[in-house]
């Protein structure tokens, strides 16, 4: 401590403290002279003598200096003062250098914040590693029947028995598979507005292990009987947003759905539930408040529909094994205690089938997980080759800057360096560069998670943007240890440098054209900066055109002049009696709006992620043993084929005749067509459809050409059966959609639309208003987002290896100057010139090329799931990027040849 | 002056300046004269391994300097042993001591 104090003294008081030492000196000169004297020297004599025994006063101060830690405290600073020098000397490359090194280190930590984020997230919660997952849980929905095959969603009467069993878990808990919006007005806002809530069972919080931030989450006894306990538990986010964060929200009143309910809890920020998605919950509400959140039949009884998430903590000690033994045979027995009795053979075997897999709960579940979890694996492995080809770069650039020092380093030597202090300064510099270009890709980090994030899901999501400490601390890491060994080989050949050498003109003469071996090194870089750039090149290649392969198929239904409108009658409190009157309300006035061609509504937009399935039956006709006949279906109103430009095949489409007093009406598509009655006499055959909700029988009046229903990579269409919704009763009557036919850009109608819609009813929520071409687009996000990212990336690797090689070209060309010089100075012409230097660029070409192809091959192999419309080995994509990096090579290495043919003999030779 | 100067290892050479001091506060030449004089030759300091030397216990807070008045009235900075100064000396004349009785017993074994 007391030399570190003294030490910043002696730092401050340098001169007085080389004042103090000069004066030393001399009185120990005078001292030694006087001595020298008495004994009997001349006082001339004496005082050489004296003289000669202390040496150098400089050389002695210079080592008291070295005596203690602040000497080398300053040094370490000119070090660094003077790397920061020789770095703005030359700006270009140093500019190029903390870029690359910026941008591999932002990339790399962007997108593995995100993976990190979304994959690996625990749920933060008490010891979320005990918790389990019941099956895999991503998508949610509600199905009937037995699933012959992995299950994850689970009646509620399943659920309140598994209460009653405690042997393997200390709590198993019950939620929704699916989110549901709900219309809330609170005291203070005169409008209602949509939040998204979750139902979740009482045990919900305490299975997961998570405290409120105020009040109570909720408890069993909140779900012990339906429509009973309306409570609600609000997000952090929700109470600082729309309740003024006012701490006094506790057992005041909200509206859910014209409903009153008590706010008893508010959730600490970091809580989001279990759901890792695009919309954060706003609201945890009881289970047993199902029918008045969802506006719908209850889906509590006894009846087996499945439509919940189980979750479990396990007791400790606890062998998964058994634990999923057990709840397999739970599960089975109940299938088989509400299967139809008596039991048929082919029930039987599929409840055999039927196992539920427990798996590890602690990161929650997430439908995004399962949607990116390859593309972004494939963005992770884009990126760490591009910061490969930076790290390349850097150290071309490090190796080339130290091999131009040696002279530099030979004087330094020669004037009394240690060997010691100039690595040491070497490596500072490396440092240095590291530690720039790091910063950089710190802030390129901050800002690429937000974007990436944002683009993934959504400004409302969970997902965190501050970038991982540890990937940080590896891409920082790798840099370093790229600077710091390219930095020590220049280094360790110093050591091997002797002084002499360098100087004669000979030597250099020689150096430049025989050291073949030093240039190997940048060469092999370079090669492999061009194999990884072509690489990356045809990876986003593929995928571009995986994109405009999906973007260009023919989805069936005319894709530029729809517009969508989402609205939600329920909210608004239409009761299904009044519905049908609405809509005819509604057509009438949207149709008569300038610009709308014509207009139809829809319970599901034409194209989208979810779908309404159920298996139909044919009458008159007996299903194959184990057929599938499940159908897609849509509740659809007048003109919606029209609207949609959908083509009829055959017969009539949906009319305005169509009422809920006629006869039961029903269009299919081509698929389900052919499927049921190959020899094409569909019209006017009967079915009915195993939905409960969906009664009576339909009578086919005609036949749609196929589309595309929800995913664009199902390249087989499905069937498809459209039931007018206006023939439907309940829950099933309510449309949600608005499609509206526009005369030319729908942007343009929206306003219009809203006015319109604001006339008929004031209290009409529109949740969105989107084009059928966002619609569209929006269902290939990922695709998207992989074929942008790796577009760039490709390009950036590209620059990159330009840059790369068209650096060490340069510094090769530069440094056989003298020797390029002696050949024209002989008479070798321009054009020999430049195709001696030219044919170094493309012999490394054409290795990178030769060694990119196979590893294209065998990356495009393994991203092969992610494509479509292509085979992996695509040949104009793979002929494409060869051309590119081809051409941008030649390019980058002619400019550094034609410079060498412009090497004025006279000038190369006087400066020997 | 020897031909041949046998160069003292560093830290014995800070050993030999407290044990210099223990006798009495001196200046720089002083101390080099005196570790010249009772080594009869044998070992000679110059300035430029013995400031350094002093520097360092200076740091270690071994010893202490002062600007005094020499016997001709010009200005010397003197240097004196302190009390951590005095138990060092104690401790490494100890360990030097049986490092040297143990090379010794080595060398006549």
């Amino acid at each position: 401590m007391r030399s570190l104090i003294e030490g910043i003294k002696a730092l401050l008081r340098k001169q007085q403290r080389s004042r103090d030492m000069d004066e030393e000196l001399r009185s120990f000169q005078e001292a030694s002279t006087e001595e020298k004297i008495l004994h009997g020297m001349s006082p001339s004599e004496a005082q050489r003598a004296a003289r000669i025994e202390i040496g150098s006063a400089e050389s002695v101060k210079h080592k008291v200096r070295a005596a203690t830690w602040e000497s080398t405290a300053e040094s370490i600073v000119q070090d660094i003062r003077y790397s920061l020098r020789m770095m703005a000397k030359s700006p270009g490359f140093t500019a190029v250098a903390i870029l690359s090194l910026a941008l591999g280190i932002g990339a790399n930590t962007a997108i593995f914040t995100l993976i990190n984020n979304l994959m690996l997230k625990s749920l933060p919660v008490t010891n979320p590693q005990d918790l389990v997952a019941f099956g895999k849980e991503f998508g949610g929905g509600r199905i009937a029947g037995i699933p012959g095959g992995p299950m994850d969603l689970f009646p509620y009467d399943f659920y309140q028995q598994l209460q009653q069993q405690q042997t393997f878990f200390q709590g198993v808990t019950a939620f929704a598979s699916f989110p549901s919006m709900v219309s809330i007005r609170t005291n203070t806002t005169a409008t209602a507005t949509q939040s998204i809530s979750h139902l979740v069972s009482g045990n919900f919080f305490s299975v997961l292990g998570a405290e409120p931030l105020l009040g109570r989450t909720l408890l069993s006894t909140d779900t012990e009987s339906p429509g009973r306990n309306p409570v609600a538990v609000v997000s952090y986010r929700y109470w600082q947003q729309t309740l003024a964060a006012d701490p006094s929200v506790i057992g005041s009143a909200i509206t859910i759905n014209g409903q009153p309910f008590t706010v008893v809890g508010v959730m600490p920020a970091k809580f989001y539930g279990v759901d890792l998605d695009s919309d954060s919950t706003d609201m945890w509400l009881p289970l047993t408040m199902q029918a008045e959140v969802m506006m719908q039949p209850t889906m509590l009884a006894p009846n087996g529909l499945q439509w919940l998430h189980f979750m479990g903590r396990r007791k400790p000690g606890t062998n998964l094994k058994q634990a999923q033994a057990w709840i397999t045979a739970q599960a089975q027995q109940y299938l088989s205690a509400h299967a139809d009795q008596p039991i048929t053979a082919l029930d039987n075997q599929d409840i055999q089938k039927t196992f539920v897999e427990l798996l590890p709960g602690e990161s929650g579940i997430s439908n995004l997980r399962s949607l990116y979890k390859q593309p972004l694996h494939i963005l992770m492995g884009v990126v760490i080759l591009v910061l490969l080809i930076a790290c390349a770069n850097l150290a071309n650039f490090l190796l080339a800057k130290a091999a131009s020092r040696e002279r530099e380093f030979s004087t330094r030597l020669a004037l009394g360096s240690s060997r010691a202090r100039i690595v040491r300064q070497i490596l500072t510099e490396t440092l240095l560069l590291s530690c720039i270009g790091g910063a950089f890709g710190l802030l390129l980090a901050l800002w690429g998670t937000r974007l990436l994030i944002n683009f993934v899901a959504g400004s409302h999501s969970a997902l965190s943007a501050t970038p991982d400490l540890r990937v940080l601390a590896f891409t920082f890491g790798l840099s370093i240890l790229t600077a710091l060994f390219f930095g020590i080989a220049p280094a360790l050949r110093i050591s091997r440098i002797s002084v002499a050498p360098s100087f004669t003109s000979n030597a250099r003469t020689a150096a430049s054209s025989g050291g073949r071996s030093s240039r190997l090194l940048p060469n092999i870089l370079v090669t492999a900066q061009v194999m990884l750039s072509l690489l990356l090149l045809a990876v986003a290649g593929l995928f571009v055109r995986t994109l405009h392969n999906l973007q260009n198929q023919d989805f069936g239904f005319d894709r530029t002049n729809v517009l969508l409108v989402n609205f939600n009658p329920k909210f608004a409190g239409y009761k299904p009696a009044q519905l049908n009157g609405l809509y005819d309300r509604i057509l009438s006035r949207v149709e008569a709006l300038p610009g709308v061609k014509s207009a139809t509504v829809s319970g599901a937009p034409p194209i989208s992620r979810g779908n309404w399935i159920s298996p139909i039956s044919i009458k008159g006709r007996t299903p194959a043993p184990g057929e599938d006949t499940s159908t897609l279906l849509n509740r659809v109103g007048p003109r919606f084929f029209e609207t949609m430009g959908m083509p009829m095949l055959q017969g009539r489409s949906i009319e305005s005749q169509d009422t809920a007093t006629s006869p039961k009406a029903v269009i299919v598509n081509q698929t389900l067509a052919n499927h049921f009655f190959p020899h094409g006499n569909a019209v006017g055959q009967r079915f009915t459809v195993a939905d409960p909700s969906v009664k009576g029988e339909w009578e086919i009046a005609g036949i749609v050409r196929d589309a595309k229903y929800s995913n664009p990579r199902n390249e087989k269409p499905q069937r498809m059966a459209y039931l007018p919704v206006m023939q439907l009763t309940e829950d099933d009557n309510y449309a949600y959609w608005i499609e509206l036919r526009t005369a030319s850009d729908p942007v343009k109608v929206i306003t219009a639309v809203r006015g319109a819609l604001t006339e008929i009813d004031p209290n009409l929520p529109v949740l969105q208003v989107k084009t059928i071409t966002q619609q569209v687009n929006q269902l290939m996000n990922q695709e998207k987002l992989i074929s942008q990212l790796s577009t760039f990336f490709s390009l950036l690797a590209l620059s990159l290896a330009c840059i790369g090689l068209y650096g060490v070209m340069t510094y090769n060309v530069v440094r056989r100057t003298s020797e390029i010089g002696i050949r024209i100075a002989l008479g070798a012409q321009s054009g020999g010139v430049l195709w001696m230097i030219l044919k170094e660029s493309l012999a490394l070409l054409a290795i990178g090329i030769a060694l990119g192809i196979p590893a294209t091959l065998a990356a495009s192999r393994a991203i092969q799931s992610q494509l479509f419309g292509l085979t992996p080995s695509d040949p104009l994509t793979l002929g494409a990027a060869v051309l590119a990096i081809s051409l941008v090579t030649l390019i980058a290495a002619y400019f550094p040849a034609r410079r060498a043919t412009k090497v004025d003999p006279i000038i190369a030779l006087r400066y020997e | 002056m020897p031909d041949r100067s046998t160069d003292l290892i560093q830290g014995t050479l800070e050993m030999l300046v407290l044990k210099t001091l223990a006798l009495e506060p001196m200046h720089g030449y002083g101390i080099a004269l005196r570790i010249e004089q009772i080594s009869n030759g044998v070992f000679s300091v110059n300035p430029g391994s013995l400031f350094p030397a002093l520097t360092r216990l200076e740091r270690a807070s071994r010893i202490k300097a002062e600007w005094r008045a020499t016997k001709n009235n010009r200005r010397a900075k003197y240097y004196l042993l302190t009390e951590r100064g005095r138990k060092a000396l104690k401790e490494e004349t100890q360990q030097w001591s049986r490092q040297l009785a143990a090379i010794t017993s080595i060398l006549e074994a």
